[in-house]
Formats: C-alpha cells, structure tokens, sequence
C-alpha cells in the first residue's frame, strides 16, 4: 500500500546547523503517527517540509505517491494536507468565526466575490471542536491557549483535510480540555482521518497513536508501537540526556 | 441580511453632496472637487495600504501613469478622450501589477521603501527619457477637459468617488474582504488555510491600481496640466497617507472624511499661512491624531454614534435591532 | 582620471558617514527612521544660521548642529517612536509624516528659495592636473573620523558592548543589568548628531533647500538596504559603490540620471537579494 503521506530521506540545514538529518517518515490512510523527540530535534522542522513552508535541502515529499516537492504550500492544503502551529496563529483581528471561514474559502478571486457570510457548514467547524455562540464573536486575544489550539483545529477542519499535522496539541491544554480534544480526534480517526501528532505529553499521545517515530538530532533513532518506541535505550537515553 | 443603515448612510451622503452646488459658492465647490480626488487616491491607497497591509509610498507613482497616460495620448496622438481615459486606466492596472512584483519577496517596510524608490526613478526618468514626449521638466499643460465650469466638474468627481466608493465598499463586504485583512494578518496562516497569497495580493494590487488609474485620468483632465514635480512628489504622498490616516485607515468612510477634513483645514489655514508651510500645522495633527487615535476620526466618530445609541437606549431599553 | 578618483572618494565618505547614523538606529531597533533626512537638512540649515547669519565662529556652528540634530532625534524617539514601538509600519508612516512637516517648517523659517552655503573652509588644493577643494579634503576626513570614532565606540567600549547587547536580545541584556531605553536614547542621538554633521558637509555640497532631506534619506536607505543590516563593512562598500556611480554617470552619462542607478540599484537589491549583498538579516 502507498502510504498516504511520506518523506523520504530529507535533510534541511539551517545555515551550518542541520535540523533535519536523511529522516524518512510515512503515514498510512486512517493511520495516527505519533512523532517525539526532545526540543530542537526537528520535528516542527518535519512538518514545515512537509507543508512546503520550509524547501527541503535535499530529499522529497509525496502524497499518495506523488512528488510533491516542489508544490506550494496552499496546493498541498487544497489536496488535503493541514496543519496547525506549535504557536497558535490566529488572525489577531478577526472574529473566532471569520477566522475558521478564511479556512474554508475557496481558492478562486470569482468564488470568493460575494457577500460574506457565514455559512451552515461553516458554523458546523466551530461547533464540532466546541465553541459556543458567544464564542464565536470574540477576538483571539480574549481566548486561552486551550480554545486557541481549538480555533487552529477548526480553521484545519474547515479546509477539508484527508490528513493533520498536530504541532504539540497538547500543550497549555487542561487536563480536561485534553480529553475533549483526545475524543474529538478519535472520533475523527473513526471517520477516517489520517494524522500525524507531535506531542512532548506522552501520556497525553499513548491512546491516539497507532505508531510512533522518535526523533533526535533530525535522524529517527526508532520506531514502532508507543511502548516499543519508549522502551528503546536510545529513546530513552535522548530524552534522560535532555532533561 | 441587507445592511440597511449603511446603504441609509450611502444615501444620505449621496443626497447631501449633490446638494451641495445649491448652496456652495463656485470657490467653495473647488474645494470640494479636491477634496473628491484627494478621496478617490486615498481609497485607493488604504485598500492595499490598511486592508492588505502593504504599505505603499509610491502611490503618486500609479496616479502618475494615468494622469500622464492620458494627457499623452489625448493631447500629443489627438485620441478621443473616450479612449484614451480607458486605455490610461488599463495602463495603470497593468504598470500597477509590475509595480507591485516586489510585493511577491518581501513586505512590510522594506516594500514600502521600494514603492517610494519607484516613485523618485519615475519622477527623475520623466524628466530626461522622451521629453517631446512627457514634456520633461516642465509637463503638459492645455489638456482638454471634459466639462467646463465648478458645477459639473464637481458632479463629476462626486461620482467617480462615489463609485469608487461604493465599489471598495461592496468588495471590503465580501469574502474576499475578509481574505484581504486576513493577508494583512498573517500571510503565512492565510497560505495554509489553503488561499493563494500571490493571487489574493494581486487582486488587490489591481482593483488599488484600477482606482489609482481611473482617479488620476480624471484629475489630469480637470487641471488641464501636469508636471512630474507636481506628481511625483512626497508632499503629495504625504496629503493622501494623511487623509486616510487621520480618517481612519480600513474603513470606506474614512478617507472620505479625511480628505475632506485636510482640504477644508488646509484652506481654513490659508489666510493665516498661505504656503506649503500649512504643512507643519497639518503634519502635526496627523501625528497627533495617529498616535492617540490610531484608527483616526472615523473611530472618533463611531464611538461617539455608540454613546449616543447606548443613551438613547437607555430611555427606550426595548428598541433597537437585536444582536 | 584621477580627479575622479578623488571625487569619487569623497563623496563616497560623505555617503557612508550620511548612511552610518541611519544604520545604527536600524540595527539597533530594527526601526526605519524615515526622518532621518531631517538630521541632515537641520545640521545644514542651524549651521548656517549660526556661521551665516549671525557670524559667530565655525566650531560653533558645529556645535549647534551637532545639539540640534542629538537633541531632535532624541525627541522623535521619546514622543513618537517609542510610542509606536512594536508596530514597524506605524514608524515608518508616521516618521515620514513628521519628515514632511519638519520641510514645511523650514519653509515658514527660511522661505522656500534656496540658500547658498559657503564652503566650509575655502580655497583648492592643487597639485599638477589634481584640483581638490579645501572643503572635499575637510569633509572627507572628517567622515573618517568620526565613522572610526563610531567603530572604536561600538566595538570597544562599554556603550558599544551594551548596545550590540540590546540590538541581539534586548531581555538577556534587561536580565544583565543594561537599561535599554537609556541605550536607545543614547544610540538616538548620537544618531541625530551624525547626521547634522553629514548634513553641515552635505550643505556645501548641495546648498540649502526644504526638501534637500529626501535624497539622503534614499541614499541612507540605498546603503542598509543593499549592504545588508547591521553589516559596517556592507555600508562602507556599498556607499562607495553608489559614491562612484554618482560621479561616473554625471561625468560621463547626463547629470540628470545621477540618482537614477541609485534607485535601480535598491530595487533590483531588494527584489532579488532582499538580505542584502553583504548582509545577515532578517526580514
Ligand atoms: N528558521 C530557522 N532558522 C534557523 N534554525 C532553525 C529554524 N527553525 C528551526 N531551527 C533549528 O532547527 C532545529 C530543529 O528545530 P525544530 O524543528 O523547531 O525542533 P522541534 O520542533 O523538534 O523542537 C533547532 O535546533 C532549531 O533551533
Ligand atoms: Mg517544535
């Protein structure tokens, strides 16, 4: 089977340092991928490669088994890749609402030349993560990092994804909001979503994932299922060594 | 959901300017067709400026292109006003891409300064490449107008603006409104929301151009002349950045109001100081105004409109329309 | 040939000492003073008044503009910059704002008709088929001085250490006892200072004229922009790289295209290598 989305041997340098080291990494179709590694060890780097958002230095992405390599970032959006940031990053000045829509424009100067407003569909994103009414007028800045992971989810949603990137969902999350969360994307697994997940909370990870490829120094020092992966001396040693 | 009290708005400030001959000395009314053009280059200006967030300071520079287009092609090749003001304006849409291809690698101020470096080529290259043909140093003057006389040059230019107006105003109200002010915020999250950045600017580049290029035919033809230092010039950029700033920057209505406000303030300081010094007085209330009141008169006004509805809610707590 | 040379040279000089006040401010904040041509047309114009009109002695005129020019940038700083701080297109705006009023001043004070500046010590040196004005020798040495004045400073004193402290991290430099506003307020004014003194030279070069502000202003930007941030040894190229095109093409091309190349020059730059030639910034 072809895996769904893959990277194969990419390296990225960052002037003289190298972020990412000849990794190769695949997703499967309704597969959940747990990446971990300790702080610096590529893994968001991962993510913006496979997006398009950083040029790999060597190496190549493909979806479905087609290169992509070279494919702007908002194409491989359209085909159905997303992600969302580390840092959140909402549009500062816009409504809860207007920022899950921009998510869900169409890429056309004609479509996108009517009157704005929201739509059924549009107003399903924001209630499927949870937000409420009254939620939906405010700002981002009035919201907690729990809701705005929440926001990035929804804005994901609403581009129509076969696949997510998660840059360390769990983080700034109470523990409440993290089994909210944890439920929303099982039961969009059970539907058929494919994702990738980056998370320094494992246990957090542990009931998600169906893999995990640990990461140190931008090389994958293992992989396999999540207790084989943290067995592993070597993982074990990349994040005692770091702690 | 039709938006009433502001189609409401449009009417009365439609109604009222074309009032205004009625009662306005012909004096007065030339002010006012200023003020029409100075707010046809300021819409302009803010709809890349404020909405998208590229700052531009080589706006004089696409006015510039129409203005000259058309006094070239009207008045050195004898073509018919009919088509040379559109060709001026298809000119300035096309120029106005290209001016823009800087915008595709780099942003912010480093943008900005490029458009002010187009500006000052284009004024030091009018002057020296073809001046048969530009008239160099000195410009065109005796260009045709299209009517004669305050009056209906002030109809005129009230429906250019109101136009203009009423086109920015409909495009700010759809999605790709909101998809423009999202590029403002962060383009890279516009990007992996799934929007192609390039095309978004590009049609805001355009329709800013179209705007830009339309204004400055006009204009061209009702001063009759034109001259690169009077066009390529700072002070004129600085009168356009400041009456969309002091109106309020992303809104329709505020460069309206401001380049009515700087016009009027502008010739209320005449008798006192008659030169380019009015500048200093002007200047200063721009800066003032922009720090304190970032988002200019128009908020001033809006908040002011809010107090008022909130007192007048308070005697009557059930009217209102419903949020 | 080899007045060319010279002249090449010293113009060069005078760009670099026009450019370095600017980039000092840029790389510090990372702010584009767009008033920065105004340090250059007040050092001229106060110069002026104190040596031309009031007849007082030279040092003096330097002196005077040297404290107008400190003295304003301080105050752009602490009324407007630091009010916008954090908002880059906001400074930019607004110090261009600023710029244009500071010309409508100087129109109210000393007409719009341009003032003839003399030179600032009289007389050509002259040496077989070389002729070289007393005024180019001064003004060329004195923006050596003081741009070796500025590199000693930033490289080898305390100040110099706690300014590159703030223009890398600015909270490690908190943590590590430097005040920063202090830093800004003192890197401010030894800005405006900078460019009253090129702008004394600049006088003599090009008279006096309410908008005389704008070319050095783009030359200062040609400089940062096309050197790339922060990089002393870029700007220094770079100003001689602009210096002699300037004098090339109006000895050889049309005077009128003088500024041309320039403009070019900083938006091919931009476009193409938007770090700059030299350069290892951010954008
Ligand atoms: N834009 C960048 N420029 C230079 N270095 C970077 C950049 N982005 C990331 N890095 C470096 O690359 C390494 C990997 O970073 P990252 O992918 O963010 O790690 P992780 O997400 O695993 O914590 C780090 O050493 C980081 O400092
Ligand atoms: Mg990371």
């Amino acid at each position: 089977m072809t895996p769904l989305l893959e990277m194969r041997s990419v390296s990225k340098q960052f002037g003289g340092l190298s972020a990412v080291t000849d990794l190769d990494i695949h997703v499967d179709e309704g597969e959940c991928l747990g990446l971990i590694g300790p702080n610096g060890a590529g893994k968001t780097t991962a993510f913006s490669i496979l997006m398009g958002e950083l040029e790999p230095s060597s190496g190549s992405v493909h979806f479905r088994g087609g290169d992509i390599t070279g494919l702007p970032t908002h194409r491989r959006v359209q085909l159905g890749i997303a992600r969302t940031y580390q840092i959140p990053r909402p549009f500062g000045d816009m409504s809860v609402l207007d920022n899950v829509r921009v998510g869900a424009m169409p890429d056309s100067v004609m479509r996108l030349l009517i009157p704005d407003r929201a739509t059924e569909s549009e107003w399903n994103f924001l209630q499927t993560v949870g937000f409420t009414a009254r939620e939906a007028s405010m700002l981002p800045g009035q919201l907690s990092m729990g809701e705005l992971r929440k926001l990035e989810l929804a804005r994901n949603l609403a581009t129509g994804p076969r696949i997510m990137l998660l840059d360390e969902v769990f983080a700034g999350l109470t523990v409440a909001e993290i089994g909210q969360l944890t439920e929303l994307l099982l039961q969009r697994k059970r539907d058929g979503m494919t994702y990738m997940v980056v998370s320094h909370d494992l246990k957090s990870l542990r009931p998600l994932v169906d893999r995990v490829v640990a990461i140190s120094f931008g090389s994958a020092i293992a992989q396999g299922s999540f207790d084989a992966v943290l067995e592993n001396p070597q993982v074990r040693e990349a994040y005692l060594g770091q702690d | 959901m039709i938006p009433y009290r502001q189609l409401a708005g449009w009417a009365v400030f439609g109604g009222v300017m074309c009032l205004l001959p009625l009662v306005l000395p012909p004096g007065i009314l030339r002010m006012v067709i200023f003020a029409n053009f100075l707010a046809i280059f300021a819409l302009s200006w803010d709809f890349i400026s404020g909405r998208t967030g590229y700052v531009s300071f080589g706006h004089p520079f696409l006015i510039a292109i129409g203005a000259y287009s058309t006094a070239i092609l009207s008045f050195r090749f004898d073509w018919p006003l009919i088509i040379s003001i559109p060709s001026a304006v298809l000119i300035t849409v096309i120029s106005g891409l290209f001016f823009f291809v800087p915008a595709l690698r780099i942003r912010g101020t480093y943008f900005a300064l490029v458009t002010l470096a187009f500006m000052e080529l284009a004024y030091q290259l009018t002057q020296v490449l073809r001046p048969d043909i530009t008239g160099g140093t000195r410009g065109i003057s005796g260009i045709t107008s299209i009517v004669s006389g305050a009056v209906p040059n002030f109809y005129l230019s009230f429906s250019i603006l109101f136009v203009a107006a009423l086109l920015l105003w409909f495009l700010a109200r759809t999605r790709m409104g909101t998809a423009l002010a999202a590029v403002r915020m962060d383009e890279g999250a516009v990007t992996a929301s799934g929007l192609s950045t390039i095309r978004l600017k590009l049609f805001a580049f355009g329709v800013s151009a179209l705007v830009a290029g339309i204004g400055g035919a006009f204009y061209v033809h009702y001063l009759g002349s034109i001259a690169p230092r009077a066009m390529f010039d700072i002070n004129f950029l600085f009168q356009i950045l400041v009456a969309a700033l002091i109106g309020g920057s992303t809104t329709i209505a505020g460069p309206i109001i401001g380049a009515f406000f700087l016009t009027f303030l502008l010739e209320y300081l005449r008798p006192f100081i008659d030169g380019p010094e009015r500048f200093l007085i002007f200047g200063s209330v721009a800066l003032i105004v922009y720090v304190l009141k970032p988002n200019g008169i128009y908020s001033i006004l809006e908040s002011g409109y809010g107090l008022a509805l909130a007192r007048f809610r308070r005697f009557r707590p059930e009217g209102g329309p419903a949020k | 040939m080899l007045n060319l040379l010279i002249q090449g040279l010293a113009l060069s000089g005078l760009y670099a000492l026009i450019a370095v006040g600017f980039t000092m401010i840029f790389s510090v904040g990372r702010v584009l003073n767009l008033a920065y041509g105004t340090y250059i047309m007040l050092g001229g114009y106060v110069y002026f008044t104190i040596v031309q009109e009031q007849g007082l002695p030279k040092v003096a005129g330097f002196a005077g503009a040297l404290i107008a020019g400190g003295l304003f940038a301080v105050i752009v700083y602490e009324f407007l910059v630091r009010r916008l701080e954090g908002n880059p297109k906001a400074v930019s705006i607004s110090t261009l704002i600023l710029a244009v009023a500071m010309q409508a001043l100087i129109v109210l004070i000393y007409r719009p008709t341009s003032k003839s500046m003399w030179p600032v010590i009289n007389g050509v040196f002259r040496y077989e088929e070389i002729f070289v004005t007393y005024n180019v020798i001064v003004a060329t040495v004195t923006s050596w001085v003081a741009l070796g004045g500025l590199l000693i400073l930033v490289r080898y004193t305390q100040f110099g250490r706690a300014v590159r402290a703030v223009s890398m991290d600015r909270k490690g430099a908190v943590i590590s006892g430097i005040d920063p506003e202090r830093m800004n307020r003192a890197t401010w004014m030894i800005s405006g200072a900078l460019g009253a003194l090129a702008g004394v030279f600049f006088a003599t070069y090009t008279q006096l004229f309410p908008s005389m502000w704008v070319w050095p202003l783009i030359i200062a930007v040609a400089v940062v922009v096309v050197g790339g941030i922060g990089s002393i040894i870029g700007s220094l190229i770079v100003a001689h790289i602009i210096g002699f095109m300037e004098v090339v093409t109006t000895t050889y091309i049309a005077a009128e295209l003088r500024g041309v190349f320039t403009m070019l020059l900083i938006i091919i730059v931009l476009v193409m290598a938007p770090k700059g030639l030299f350069g290892r910034g951010d954008i």
